[in-house]
């Protein structure tokens, strides 16, 4: 077991390293003065002064490196050029509402695909398998944008059901929250909702196949435990993988979804960091996405390695 | 029901060898959604060819005291808060939409085959380093990679075809170097090496042809995603710039009348609904015949 | 063996009746519906199985034998699987038995072992917790009863340290290991008929013997009729009684072991007996192909000859049928009934 997870832990690490070049490159590939071009033409020179000295800009790249990871590592991502405020402070504040819409799209996501992709497994070629072929299809089509759009337009406008945008607190009022929360999370879910049921429906079909799913009906089980037991505990073990890679995506790519539905998130801030050439904010926030995204990987991993016994045995196979 | 012997013979486990063209393409037109998306994609060709001498009206005409009008006999989709007509405009943005589609796949097809052909043909430490450079831009997801591209390059058109092209590389390289490692021990390659060719001519006489099914299927599918990608770019401001007529704009400017003026929004975003759906549709059927053994693996990774 | 299991109760009564078969099989039909065409793959076959008594079905891959017996209980994959016949199961007829009415039958009326125990287990779950859904399946066994019975049933089949061996996974034991495993999963219902599907296969030579003595050990036992499906006729010699020989879904030849093997007479049975491997040849089952000195392949069950299915191969084609009529399965001249065939062919010493 340990042999596996130290080598998936230095793999991640690599990638992260690479990672980290490429976001610290991105300042210095930006053409121009980065801090100039935050300040605009109206700033004193005193203030650009007083910024470029402060952001490390005249040091040599390699030291502006260092000294740009060292700090991350302790949680410094250095300071917005724009507000002037800590960086960190910023992702913070955005944190609660990203959490609270991509846990509640992964879950829309899982409640549209296990049940619809283990009946389509089920009854290949029937009705059902037909129109989870092509609702996946079409909800991995669908521009989620415009799917955000035209349900403001329905239950918000017409129907008048729901807030067309904006978040609450959980902590403030779990009421206001959820009602927020319902659009988005349908939104942002529909897409990822659509990858896992083609995924759901793949390897239901694998695992009806085995051989130890026969075995289980020779035994004289239930059909209800058979398909329990032996076709979704083994179906769903890959589904692991698949949907924390959705998280993941979701945690830090979820983008559009917030600007449609003014959703101070942090796909939002990011966006909002391009149009103000905020670029210590932009570094910092992506930083953040990647290293979330390579966090879930690497806990997904390990978490499948818990879920199937063989995986702790023979890792080196995978 | 496989590693049984008597009925391993039984369904059609015959050996399926690789169809050639004519079998695929007649394979393809047995497929009535293939047929019906292969239509919608010519028709939308035809558009973006044509697009300005089929739309009744200019991209930039205004009726002056006719904004935000409903869809009529005489603006079948209404016309927008300046008075322009939203079905014209619709029918110019699809050879917007087509092109950066195009270009941008272009970009990733050409950079993803040749890192996966050179990391898979060579392999050691050349395979070792060109992948896990596609794993660092694996790691970010697709549209903030595509944003934070087009926050050094500025934003605009041909910077967002970069942005989408960069993004997409890593799929085609992992693809390609996938199917390059399954062919390059064949026997007839071998026989070849030992004939004297020179790699060149390996890769581009025996491993390319090979390699090509998956690639085309990735193509198809990439297609559909850089087109999402375009609007989703435009339609938060940094792909195609006004006043060109983009679907991801005009979706855009549409959400701000929306209470006003459903049509404004609701046109342009179906247009990019059905093109992305006919490409994934063709992308589907295509799999189906020309390399069934990697359904929905890989583009379920490749979305968003 | 426990006889617990109270849903079987009515299934018991019946077979209390000492004389007659446990199963009896009587022009067994099976076609899968394939895009190619209808694939007939058994047709007609009929047995009989004894309590206590082994039946032996050897053919090779695509002969039929195992989906025979897979149709039996039903679990073919439904909705491609057209089977036809009849198969009496202690007074009962299985074939046109519903799902549900099936579910009982299995496990605590017939019990299968499979060839691959790698995959016929799960590798996700302990092998305790499937031989206790084995025994739950059918009774009402609290979990903990189960458990202990799970136990007994490992220590039955020959496995050290059982109650241990409990919480290991599939990939955790050996293959002979794995292979007791899934015998004693077959036992757990007390099964009347035990269907060993190319059981020993898998296993290299001295595993192959243990498990070969421990299901003969079982059979004395408990007086379970045996099924005994496999490619491999040296395995066939040592333990079967009465032995069939399937080619493309029939029976080409069949009766009393020693019968059979002192004088074959179907041309296709002659050569899988001249082709056998020497007794002490130390390669594993699976390696050897007894076939391999006889050209040329079954035929397409989706497009059978006319004639004689074997006829294609066949060194003999003693008689002009061959080639256009199926010939009839009759006894052998001088055998009483106890060694039929289906064949035009007569050899001299025969």
């Amino acid at each position: 077991m340990s042999g596996y997870v130290l080598r998936r832990l230095l793999q991640s690490l690599v990638v992260l390293i690479g990672v980290s070049i490429l976001v610290f490159a991105i300042i210095h590939l930006v053409p121009g003065d980065p801090i100039r071009q935050a300040l605009g033409t109206r700033a004193t020179e005193a203030a650009y002064q007083a910024l470029r000295a402060r952001s490390g800009l005249d040091d040599p790249l390699l030291v502006q490196y260092f000294n740009w990871i060292g700090s991350a590592l302790t949680g410094d991502l250095g300071v917005s050029f724009r507000s002037g405020r800590p960086v960190t402070a910023l992702i913070l504040e955005r944190i609660p509402a990203t959490l609270s819409l991509a846990v509640a799209a992964i879950v829309v996501a899982l409640l549209i695909a296990v049940p619809l992709g283990t009946i389509s497994a089920l009854k290949p070629r029937s009705p059902v398998d037909w129109f989870a072929t092509v609702s996946s299809q079409a909800g991995l089509s669908i521009p989620d944008f415009w799917m955000g759009i035209m349900f403001i337009l329905i239950f918000a406008g017409t129907l008048g059901w729901l807030p067309s945008g904006g978040y609450v607190g959980l902590t403030e009022d779990p009421v206001e929250w959820a009602r927020h929360l319902v659009m988005p999370a349908v939104t942002a879910g529909v897409a990822s909702g659509s990858i896992l049921t083609r995924f759901v429906r793949s390897s239901v079909l694998e695992a009806l196949g085995q051989d130890y799913v026969r075995t289980a009906r020779a035994k004289g089980m239930r059909a209800r435990d058979v398909l329990t037991w032996h076709v979704l505990r083994n179906a769903l073990v890959p589904l692991v993988t698949v949907g924390g890679v959705q998280l993941a995506y979701l945690l830090s790519g979820v983008v559009i979804v917030e600007i449609v539905f003014a959703w101070p998130g942090l796909g939002q801030m990011a966006l909002q960091a391009v149009e103000a050439r905020d670029y210590s904010l932009l570094q910092g926030a992506v930083l953040l996405f990647a290293v979330i995204f390579l966090l879930v990987n690497l806990v997904v991993d390990l978490l499948y390695a818990k879920l199937d016994p063989r995986i702790s045995y023979q890792g080196a196979a995978r | 029901m496989t590693s049984e012997p008597d009925t391993a013979s039984v369904p059609v486990a015959t050996e399926k060898h690789r169809p050639r063209w004519a079998e695929t393409l007649l394979l393809l037109v047995r497929n009535p959604m293939a047929i019906a998306s292969g239509l919608v994609l010519i028709g939308l060709l035809v558009v973006g060819l044509f697009g300005q001498w089929l739309a009744p009206y200019g991209h930039n005409e205004q009726f002056v005291g006719g904004q935000l009008e409903a869809p009529s006999g005489s603006h079948w989709f209404g016309t927008d808060e300046a008075g322009r007509d939203v079905f014209s405009r619709v029918l110019l943005g699809a050879e917007v939409s087509l092109r950066v589609g195009a270009v941008a796949v272009g970009i990733s097809l050409v950079a993803g085959v040749l890192i996966g052909l050179l990391a898979g043909y060579y392999g050691r430490w050349l395979d070792d380093a060109l992948m896990r450079f596609m794993d660092m831009l694996f790691a970010f997801p697709a549209l903030l990679m595509a944003i934070a591209v087009l926050a050094i390059l500025g934003r605009g058109e041909n910077n967002a075809m970069i942005a989408i092209g960069i993004v997409y590389t890593p799929i085609f390289a992992r693809v390609t170097r996938a199917s390059v490692l399954t062919v390059r021990e064949d026997v007839f390659i071998r026989a070849s090496r030992s004939s004297g060719a020179g790699d060149a001519r390996i890769i581009f006489r025996h491993v390319l042809p090979n390699a090509a099914p998956p690639i085309i299927v990735q193509t198809t599918i990439s297609l559909a995603f850089a087109i999402l990608s375009e609007a989703a770019l435009s339609f938060v401001g940094l792909g195609t710039q006004p006043p060109n007529p983009s679907w991801g704009r005009m979706l855009s400017e549409g959400r701000g009348f929306i209470e006003h003026a459903w049509w404004m929004a609701l046109f342009p975003g179906l247009a990019i609904f059905v093109t992305v759906l006919a490409f994934n549709v063709l992308g589907d059927a295509l799999r189906d015949v020309l390399d069934p053994r990697q359904r929905s693996t890989l583009s379920g990774k490749g979305a968003r | 063996m426990s006889h617990g299991a109270s849903d079987r109760s009515s299934v018991a009564g019946q077979l209390e009746q000492p004389a007659g078969p446990v199963l009896a099989v009587r022009d067994l039909r099976v076609a899968f519906r394939t895009p190619l065409g209808l694939a007939q793959v058994v047709n007609g076959i009929s047995y009989d199985v004894e309590p206590g008594k082994t039946l032996a079905i050897v053919g090779e891959s695509g002969s039929g034998k195992s989906v025979g017996t897979l149709a039996l209980l039903g679990l073919l994959p439904s909705g491609v699987a057209n089977v036809d016949g009849s198969a009496v199961f202690a007074g009962r007829e299985l074939i046109g038995l519903s799902e549900d009415q099936l579910r009982p039958i299995r496990g605590a009326g017939i019990g299968m072992v499979f060839q691959d125990p790698m995959t016929s287990l799960n590798p996700v779950l302990t092998v305790g917790r499937q031989i206790v859904e084995a025994i739950r399946a059918q009774g009402t066994a609290s979990k903990g009863a189960a458990r202990a019975r799970a136990g007994e049933l490992l220590a039955e089949v020959g496995i050290p340290d059982p109650a241990s061996r409990l919480d290991a996974y599939p990939h955790q034991l050996s293959g002979g290991m794995r292979q007791r495993v899934m015998i004693a999963i077959a036992l757990a219902g007390g099964p009347k008929v035990l269907i060993a599907d190319e059981a020993t296969t898998a296993l290299d030579v001295t595993v192959q013997a243990q498990i070969l003595e421990l299901i003969q050990r079982l059979q004395e036992e408990h007086g379970t009729g045996v099924v005994w499906i496999t490619h491999d006729l040296g395995v066939v010699a040592g333990i079967a009684d009465h032995v069939l020989v399937m080619y493309a879904g029939r029976c080409v030849e069949e009766g009393n072991v020693d019968e059979l093997f002192d004088r074959p007479v179907h041309p296709y049975t002659r050569g899988l007996l001249g082709a056998m491997p020497l007794v002490d040849d130390p390669r594993p089952a699976r390696d050897r192909d007894p076939l391999a000195t006889m050209p040329g392949l079954p035929p397409d069950p989706v497009a059978l000859p006319p004639g004689c299915a074997f006829y294609p191969r066949c060194p003999v084609r003693a008689d002009t049928r061959c080639a256009d009529e199926v010939p009839p399965l009759v006894s052998v001249a001088g055998s009483g009934d106890a060694h039929r065939a289906a064949t035009f062919y007569a050899p001299e010493g025969a």
